[in-house]
């Protein structure tokens, strides 16, 4: 909480210094009224003491689409961990903030729910809001986007593909008719749990992309998150087009291309289990 | 909907100060500006720029960085197992056919007495380097049986497991060699 505080008084220390640079070249002799609006004040910022700097290496992987012909490269930051909040997208926008704006990367809520700062981070892929900082300043953190996915930017992958598979599986409801009182489709309590575990993916792509047989097979294979968004669909008792989704599946690659290897619910930063729900799919397809 | 190119340029730019300043005179200044050109695109132009862009984009790194799990390390080196068994039932199948073409027999009496002559740590190498194979493919199908049913696919569950099957190979490929 501390680190937090810390870092959002800094922060607006810096935009006041900024305001007041820009200001000085314009406006000489006029008395400056720092209209600078600031969360912070005198009497809520806590006395600190003076802490040796922990600084943290981190290795980020860069590509510029400006220059094409470039190969992508490791850039080496370093970040004051004393100075940084504690999650991974914190030290990268603090290096975006301080010393090298260039970096690009998505990110929107910064609490784990939109999936936009899905990135590998140590190897596995999760989302760079939840992942906690390692303390360990003689590790060098690794961070590279999520693995093969075509680059846009640095950090950005192009999710088009992906999009147009979740698309692809109607990820709506589906039903040859409504109640005729013109309220809610009713479901019983038992029949809404079926649906815990599977209505909460926040499309992020962490587990496709941890994905083996999606790296070989993008183009053809749906992968974990669409492949649990259409079991979803298929365990919602409100849902009439149970056969159509199941006979979209039933051709070698759509869904066979999966061979169990569980990557997926080992790096959904969501906590869900896409391996299950194919394993399901596969049992409904079959028995 | 045109969109715009930017480019970054520096300009100097003159700028009369209004009268905000309160009982001050009009100031004339000089502000050295970093300020940005933009240049007209239509729709189609700026689809283009995208189009050339996607066709040099790398792929991101996947197999090099990825971190090393037992979840996708058993799946690779049951796949692995898989062909090396699979290539040597070709091999002993075809060799077995084909071999007295070239003056050798692959029967097992002959295998037998050209291997019992072998060196005992070269006879165990062998033994062990065959069993290794047979035995965690053996293993790790019957872990993939179970996960068709739809059990044992928890984190925890594939991790100890996958435990299970080193272990047992492990065990068996050594009681094997030995015998």
């Amino acid at each position: 909480m501390n680190s937090c505080r810390t870092s959002l008084a800094t922060m607006s220390s810096a935009i006041a210094g900024s305001v007041r640079r820009s200001m000085t070249s314009s406006t000489l002799r006029a008395p400056m009224v720092a209209s600078v609006r600031s969360m912070a004040t005198a009497t809520s910022e806590p006395a600190r003491p003076a802490n040796t700097p922990r600084m943290k290496k981190l290795k980020i992987y860069r590509w510029n689409p400006d220059e094409p012909s470039s190969k992508p490269y490791m850039q080496d930051f370093e970040v004051d961990l004393n100075e940084c909040g504690p999650m991974m997208l914190d030290a990268i926008l603090k290096i975006k903030n301080e010393q090298d704006a260039t970096l690009t990367l998505r990110r929107s809520c910064r609490e784990g729910i939109c999936g936009s700062c899905a990135m590998n981070i140590n190897g596995t892929n999760t989302l760079a809001c939840l992942c906690r900082i390692d303390p360990d300043l003689t590790q060098t953190t690794k961070v590279y986007p999520l693995p093969h996915m075509f680059v846009v930017k640095d950090l950005v992958p192009d999710l088009t593909q992906f999009y147009k598979q979740y698309k692809s599986i109607k990820p709506y409801l589906q039903r040859a008719d409504y109640p005729a009182d013109g309220k809610e489709t009713l479901q019983s309590i038992e029949d809404r749990k079926k649906l815990d575990g599977l209505y909460e993916c926040i499309l992020c792509a962490c587990c496709s992309t941890s994905c083996p047989s999606y790296w070989w097979n993008q183009s053809e294979y749906l992968g974990p998150a669409i492949l649990l968004q259409t079991y979803r669909w298929l365990a919602d008792s409100r849902d009439h087009a149970t056969e159509e989704r199941k006979l979209a599946l039933q051709n070698s690659m759509s869904l066979y291309r999966c061979h169990t290897i569980m990557n997926c619910s080992r790096t959904c930063p969501k906590g869900l289990n896409p391996g299950l729900a194919i394993a399901e799919i596969k049992k409904s397809m079959s028995l | 909907m045109a969109s715009l190119a930017v480019r970054p340029a520096t300009r100097l730019s003159v700028v009369a100060r209004s009268s905000r300043m309160s009982g001050r005179q009009l100031i004339p200044l000089v502000i050295a500006r970093r300020s940005v050109s933009s240049q007209s695109l239509t729709p189609a132009e700026a689809n283009e720029i995208l189009v050339k862009q996607r066709a040099n984009r790398p792929t991101s790194p996947h197999l090099t960085i990825y971190k090393p799990q037992i979840t996708w390390y058993l799946s690779g080196l049951h796949r692995i197992t898989g062909l090396t068994l699979a290539a040597g039932v070709y091999a002993l199948g075809l060799g077995y056919l084909f071999a007295p073409v070239f003056g050798y027999s692959l029967t097992s009496t002959a295998i037998a007495s050209a291997f019992g002559a072998l060196p005992v740590a070269l006879k165990f190498g062998f033994k062990t380097l065959a069993a290794f194979p047979f035995t965690f493919h053996a293993y790790n199908g019957v872990r993939h049986l179970v996960w068709d049913t739809a059990s044992q696919l928890t984190n925890k569950a594939v991790v100890r497991t996958g435990f299970t099957v080193i272990g047992l190979t492990a065990v068996t490929s050594l009681v094997l060699a030995l015998m």
